[in-house]
C-alpha cells in the first residue's frame, strides 16, 4: 500500500459491509476484499473487526447468513442483505452524504 | 498483533457452535494465504501476515459465538412462545369439550387445593411470620430457670443489679404485669396492665398515636402518668381527641402505695400487637428489675446470649443452688410454642388430603386418557411428533390445575376470612402482628406452584405414555390396547387408599384424645358454676380485718340472691394457672416441691363437690388469731405421710423462714387444674386466716335458674362501690377452653379423612369399572366357557381385595408414621393403639368392598356371546 488507509469512523463499518453485500451476495473474505478494491486501498476494514460486524449485522436482521462453497469449493458462509438491511443502507447512506457535505463545506474558500 | 489471552466463561455454552464461527475464519485465511502466495510469498509467511492481517481471532470469535447464540435463543424463544400459545388454545378446547370430567375433576382439585392453602396459611402466619417488632428475630425471652418447665429452686434474686446483664443485650424490655381498677364514669372498670421499663417502646418499637411516650423523668418517678390503649381509650373515652393530659383515678393491685390520680400522656395505636394482652395501661416502671425481654447484639447467638447472661448474673447470687441457671429462648417460639403441634398436625391433614386429591385426579385423568384412545391416534396420524403431543397433554393437564389452582386460591381466602377469627380462638394465641390469615407472601406462592406443578405431571403422566402407545399400534375406535399396563392405574389407587387410612388414622387418635380429655373426671363440678376476680384496693381495705370482712361480705351478699344456691371465695380460682410453692413436712426429709396452692373459703369444697376423704374442712374457728390450719390434696398426704398420719401433723407453706407451721386438719380428692395428665399436689389454706387483696368471687347458680350476672356485679358494689367484677365467665368455660385445641384439630382432620374417604371410594370404584371394560373380552370368554356369573362376581371382587389388602397395608406403615408424628398431642390413647388401627382398617376395606360390588356385578352381567361377536 502506497499509504495508512484512513482511520474508520465507529459505525461506517456496518455502512461499508452493507454497501458490499448492495452489489451481490458474498462471504466475509470476498466483502473484505471489495471493499478493498473499489475503494483502491484507501479504506480498509480490519477482518476481526469486519467478522464481529457480520454477525451483528446478522442478530440486528440486516443480514441473513448462508452456508455455501466459495469458488475454490471451500465451505464458506455468505451474506445477503434483508429488506430491513436494504432500507437501513438507504438512511445511513443518506445522512453520510448529507454528513460529508457539511464537513466539506466547512473547507471551501469562503 | 493478537492481544494476550483473556479468560472468558462462554455465555450460553450449550447454544454456541464453535465449529461454525471458526469455519468461517479458516476460510477467509485460506483465501489471504491464497491471495498472498499467488503475490510471490512463500507459504510460511503468507500464513503468518495473514493471521497479522486478521486481528485478534480469539476475541472475535468469542464475540460472534456469543452474538450468533443470543440469535438462536432469541429465535428459539419465539418458536416456543408460539406453540405453547397453540397447546394451550388447544387444551382449552378439549377441556371445553369434555366440560363433565373437567368440572368434577376441577372442583375436586381446587377443593383440596384450598384446604392444603389455607393450611399453608396458618402456619405461615405463626410459624413463619416474625413478630411485628424491629429485629424480631433478635428478641428473646429470659427465663428464671434453665428449661420452660417452672424450677423448683429460683434463689433470691432481689438483690441482682439487672443492669449488669443488660449490658450484654443491645436493649431490653422490662414489665411488671398489674391490673388497674378505673374509677369514675358510670362504672369502675377493671384493665389489664403493666409497669414498663423504655425498652419497652425503644426495643419493641411501639409508638403512640396519640400524644407521647414516657420521658426519663416519669421513668424515675416524678409523675404519675399512663398510656391508654385504643380499645380503652375508645371505650371508656369515647375516641375523645382531647384525652392527652386529662387524669383519672385508678388503683393498682400490685403498688397499693400508688397514688390515684393519672395523667393520660399517650393513646396506643389501634394495630398495637403484644405478646401478653396487658396493653389496656402501661405506666412507666420506677425501679429497676429483671428484664423480661431483650434484644441480642448483632451476630449474637442465642446458646452465647445465654452464656453472657449467666455469666454477669450468676455471681451476683452467690447462694444459689448449682443446678439451677437463667436461659433464653426467642420470643417467638415461646409464643406459638404450644399451637405449633396442633399447627403442624393441621398442616400434615391436609397435605394427606391433598395428596389423596391429587392421585385421584390422576387415576381419573388415566382412565379417561385411555379411553381417548382414538383421538390421540388420529392425532399422530396427522403428524403430531412424540414430544409435541407430550407437551399437548401437559398443557392440558397445567390448564386444568391452574383453573383449580385459581379457583381453590380464591376459596382459601373466603375461607380464611370467614374463618379467621374462629381459628384463632381456637388455637388460643392470636396472629402475630394481628395480620390476617392468609397472606400471599412468596414462600406460599412458590409451594402453591411447585404443587400445582406435580399435580400436573401426574395427571399428564399417564396421558403422555397413552399417547405415545397411540403412536405404535393402529386400533378399532374404542378398544385399548391389550398390553396397556394398569401398574400405574393401580400404584395411584393403591396410594390414594393408603394416604386415606392415614389420614383417617390420624383422625381417629386425635378424635379419640379429644373425648378422652373432654370426658376426664377433674375432681369438681363445673356445671352452673359462675367465677369473676375481684379487686380490694389496698387504699380501702388495707389490713386484713377489712379484707377479710369484705371478702365475707361479698361471700353473703352473693348468696343472699335468688338465683344463687352458695357462694365462696379463692384464690387463685379452679382450673387456673398459679406459681407453685414448696411445702415442707415436719418429718425430716418431706417435701412437695411443686405443689399448688389455693387460699379458699368455708364453702369452697361443698360449692364444688370437692370430696372429703378424712378430717374436716374450714370452718368459722379458723381465724387469724387460732392456730394456722391447712387442708391437703390426697396426692399431697400420700407423698409426706406415705405411712398416713396426715392429719394433726403439722407442714410449712414456702421457703421463707417466717412463715408460720400449720396444722393439717382434712384431706380432699384431688382435682386437675389442667388438661395435663400429670398433676401437681395440692394444698388448701383458709383465708379467714390470710385475706388476700384479690380474690375470686364463686357462685353456684340455683339449678334450673338462669344466673343474673348484672345482678351479682350489683350486690358486690353494694358491699363498696370499687369492688368490680373482671374476667367474669362460668367455670365450664373455663373447662373447655382447655380442650379447645384437641376438640378442634380432630372435628378438621374427621372432616378431611371423610372427604379423602368418599374420594377414594369413587376413585376406585371408577377404575374397577375400567379395569372391566378392558376385560370383557376374557370375560365373555370365560362365561363362554362355562364360568358362572357368580364366579366372575367374586374374582373381580377378590383381585380387587387384594389391591385393598395391600394398600391397606401400605397405609397401616404410613398411619404408624403419623401416629408418631402426632404423639406428644394424644392423650390417653397410644400411638400404636391396636385397636384404632384395626378399626380404620375395617372401615376402609367395608367401603373399598362396597365400591367394587358395581363394576363386579357389571362384569357378572357381561353378554358373551355379544361381546364375543363384537370382539
Amino acid at each position: 500500500m502506497p499509504r495508512e488507509p484512513l482511520d474508520l469512523l465507529h459505525g461506517t463499518v456496518d455502512l461499508l459491509i452493507l454497501k458490499a453485500l448492495s452489489w451481490e451476495p458474498m462471504h466475509g473474505y470476498g466483502v473484505s476484499r471489495e471493499i478493498r478494491e473499489r475503494t483502491k486501498g484507501e479504506l480498509s476494514i480490519e477482518d476481526a473487526a469486519l467478522y464481529k460486524a457480520l454477525h451483528r449485522l446478522e442478530a440486528a436482521g440486516d443480514v441473513e447468513s448462508e452456508w455455501g462453497a466459495s469458488d475454490n469449493n471451500r465451505r464458506a458462509k455468505f451474506y445477503r442483505l434483508t429488506a430491513e438491511g436494504r432500507a437501513r443502507l438507504r438512511t445511513e447512506a443518506a445522512r453520510w452524504r448529507r454528513y460529508g457535505t457539511a464537513v466539506l463545506k466547512l473547507f471551501e474558500p469562503a | 498483533m493478537p492481544s494476550p489471552r483473556r479468560f472468558r466463561f462462554p455465555r450460553m455454552f450449550w447454544l454456541r457452535d464453535r465449529h461454525s464461527v471458526e469455519d468461517e475464519f479458516a476460510h477467509h485465511l485460506a483465501m489471504r494465504e491464497g491471495a498472498l502466495i499467488s503475490q510471490g510469498l512463500p507459504p510460511d509467511e503468507a500464513r503468518a501476515q495473514a493471521r497479522r492481517e486478521f486481528g485478534n481471532a480469539d476475541d472475535a470469535r468469542a464475540y460472534c459465538e456469543d452474538v450468533d447464540a443470543a440469535r438462536v435463543q432469541r429465535s428459539r424463544a419465539s418458536l416456543w412462545a408460539d406453540e405453547a400459545g397453540h397447546d394451550v388454545r388447544h387444551a382449552i378446547r378439549q377441556i371445553a369439550r369434555h366440560r363433565g370430567f373437567a368440572m368434577s375433576s376441577i372442583s375436586v382439585l381446587a377443593l383440596g387445593l384450598a384446604l392444603f392453602i389455607s393450611a399453608l396459611g396458618v402456619a405461615d402466619a405463626y410459624l413463619m411470620r416474625g413478630l411485628p417488632f424491629p429485629d424480631a428475630d433478635r428478641i428473646v425471652m429470659t427465663r428464671i430457670g434453665p428449661t420452660a418447665e417452672f424450677p423448683r429452686n429460683v434463689p433470691d434474686l432481689r438483690n441482682v443489679d439487672w443492669r449488669v446483664p443488660a449490658r450484654e443485650f443491645d436493649g431490653v424490655v422490662a414489665w411488671d404485669l398489674d391490673g388497674f381498677t378505673i374509677m369514675g364514669g358510670e362504672h369502675p372498670e377493671f384493665a389489664d396492665g403493666a409497669w414498663v421499663s423504655p425498652g419497652y417502646f425503644d426495643v419493641l418499637g411501639v409508638r403512640p398515636s396519640l400524644g407521647r411516650a414516657f420521658d426519663s423523668s416519669e421513668y424515675a418517678g416524678t409523675a404519675r402518668v399512663a398510656v391508654i390503649s385504643d380499645g380503652l381509650w375508645k371505650r371508656r373515652f369515647g375516641a375523645d381527641p382531647q384525652v392527652v393530659g386529662t387524669s383519672v383515678r385508678m388503683f393498682s393491685i400490685d403498688r397499693p402505695a400508688e397514688q390515684e390520680l393519672v395523667t393520660i400522656v399517650g393513646v396506643l395505636p389501634p394495630d398495637a400487637w403484644h405478646v401478653n394482652r396487658f396493653t389496656e395501661v402501661i405506666r412507666p416502671l420506677t425501679s429497676p428489675r429483671q428484664f423480661t425481654l431483650a434484644r441480642m447484639k448483632a451476630g449474637m447467638t442465642l446458646p452465647r446470649a445465654q452464656d453472657r447472661l449467666n455469666a454477669a448474673v450468676l455471681p451476683q447470687v452467690p447462694s444459689r443452688d448449682s443446678t439451677w441457671s437463667m436461659s433464653l429462648v426467642s420470643l417467638h417460639d415461646d409464643y406459638v410454642m404450644q399451637a405449633r403441634p396442633a399447627i403442624l398436625a393441621l398442616i400434615g391433614g391436609a397435605l394427606l388430603t391433598l395428596l389423596i386429591v391429587i392421585t385421584n385426579a390422576a387415576g381419573m385423568s388415566a382412565v379417561r386418557s385411555a379411553k381417548r384412545h382414538g383421538e390421540f391416534a388420529v392425532r399422530a396420524a396427522l403428524g403430531a411428533g412424540r414430544a409435541r403431543i407430550a407437551r399437548q397433554a401437559v398443557a392440558e393437564s397445567l390448564v386444568l390445575t391452574g383453573f383449580a389452582a385459581v379457583i381453590g386460591t380464591g376459596v382459601a381466602r373466603i375461607l380464611m376470612g370467614v374463618a379467621g377469627p374462629a381459628i384463632e380462638l381456637r388455637l388460643g394465641i392470636s396472629v402475630p402482628g394481628g395480620g390476617s390469615l392468609l397472606q400471599f407472601d412468596w414462600r406460599i406462592v412458590a409451594l402453591v406452584s411447585l404443587t400445582v406443578l406435580i399435580a400436573a405431571m401426574l395427571t399428564a403422566w399417564r396421558a403422555i405414555r397413552v399417547h405415545r402407545a397411540a403412536l405404535n399400534v393402529s386400533l378399532r375406535p374404542g378398544q385399548s390396547p391389550g398390553f396397556e399396563k394398569t401398574r400405574f392405574r393401580n400404584v395411584v389407587m393403591g396410594a390414594q387408599i393408603a394416604f386415606t387410612f392415614a389420614l383417617l388414622t390420624g383422625a381417629a387418635l386425635m378424635g379419640r384424645s379429644a373425648w378422652n380429655m373432654t370426658h376426664e373426671p377433674l375432681g369438681f363440678e363445673h356445671r352452673d358454676v359462675f367465677l369473676g376476680a375481684v379487686l380490694l384496693p389496698r387504699s380501702r381495705f388495707a389490713d386484713d380485718t377489712s379484707r377479710l370482712k369484705a371478702t365475707d361480705e361479698m361471700i353473703a351478699a352473693a348468696g343472699a340472691r335468688p338465683d344463687v344456691a352458695m357462694a365462696a371465695s379463692a384464690w387463685p380460682p379452679p382450673f387456673f394457672g398459679g406459681a407453685p410453692v414448696v411445702v415442707h413436712g415436719e418429718r425430716e426429709g418431706a417435701t412437695s416441691n411443686v405443689t399448688r396452692r389455693t387460699w379458699v373459703s368455708a364453702d369452697y369444697f361443698k360449692l364444688l363437690d370437692i370430696r372429703q376423704i378424712d378430717g374436716r374442712a374450714f370452718t368459722l374457728a379458723d381465724v387469724i388469731t387460732a392456730e394456722p390450719v391447712a387442708v391437703v390434696g390426697e396426692r399431697l398426704a400420700r407423698l409426706l405421710w406415705p405411712s398416713g398420719g396426715a392429719i394433726g401433723s403439722r407442714i410449712r407453706v414456702g421457703s421463707d423462714a417466717g412463715a408460720p407451721w400449720r396444722r393439717v386438719v382434712g384431706i380432699v380428692e384431688d382435682t386437675k387444674a389442667s388438661a395435663e395428665s400429670v398433676q401437681p399436689a395440692e394444698i388448701y389454706l383458709p383465708l379467714s386466716q390470710n385475706p388476700v387483696s384479690f380474690v375470686a368471687t364463686i357462685v353456684k347458680w340455683k339449678p334450673g335458674v338462669a344466673g343474673n350476672i348484672n345482678e351479682l356485679r350489683k350486690a358486690l358494689g353494694s358491699v363498696d362501690e370499687t369492688l368490680a367484677l373482671t374476667n367474669a365467665r362460668t367455670l365450664t368455660s373455663m373447662v373447655e377452653q382447655s380442650t379447645q385445641r384437641p376438640r378442634s384439630l380432630s372435628l378438621l382432620l374427621v372432616v378431611f379423612s371423610v372427604f379423602g374417604l368418599l374420594l377414594s371410594a369413587v376413585g376406585l370404584a371408577s377404575a374397577l369399572a375400567h379395569g372391566v371394560a378392558q376385560r370383557r373380552p376374557e370375560l365373555a370368554v370365560r362365561l363362554a366357557l362355562g364360568a358362572s356369573p357368580l364366579q366372575i362376581f367374586s374374582m373381580i371382587v377378590r383381585d380387587a381385595s387384594v389391591l385393598v389388602g395391600t394398600s391397606i397395608a401400605a397405609g397401616a406403615v404410613l398411619s404408624i408414621a403419623v401416629a408418631r408424628a402426632l404423639a406428644g398431642q394424644l392423650y390417653g390413647v397410644s400411638a400404636a393403639d391396636p385397636s384404632t388401627y384395626a378399626a380404620i382398617a375395617s372401615l376402609v376395606a367395608v367401603v373399598a368392598l362396597v365400591a367394587a360390588v358395581v363394576p363386579a356385578r357389571r362384569a357378572a352381567t357381561v353378554d358373551p356371546a355379544r361381546t364375543l361377536r363384537a370382539g
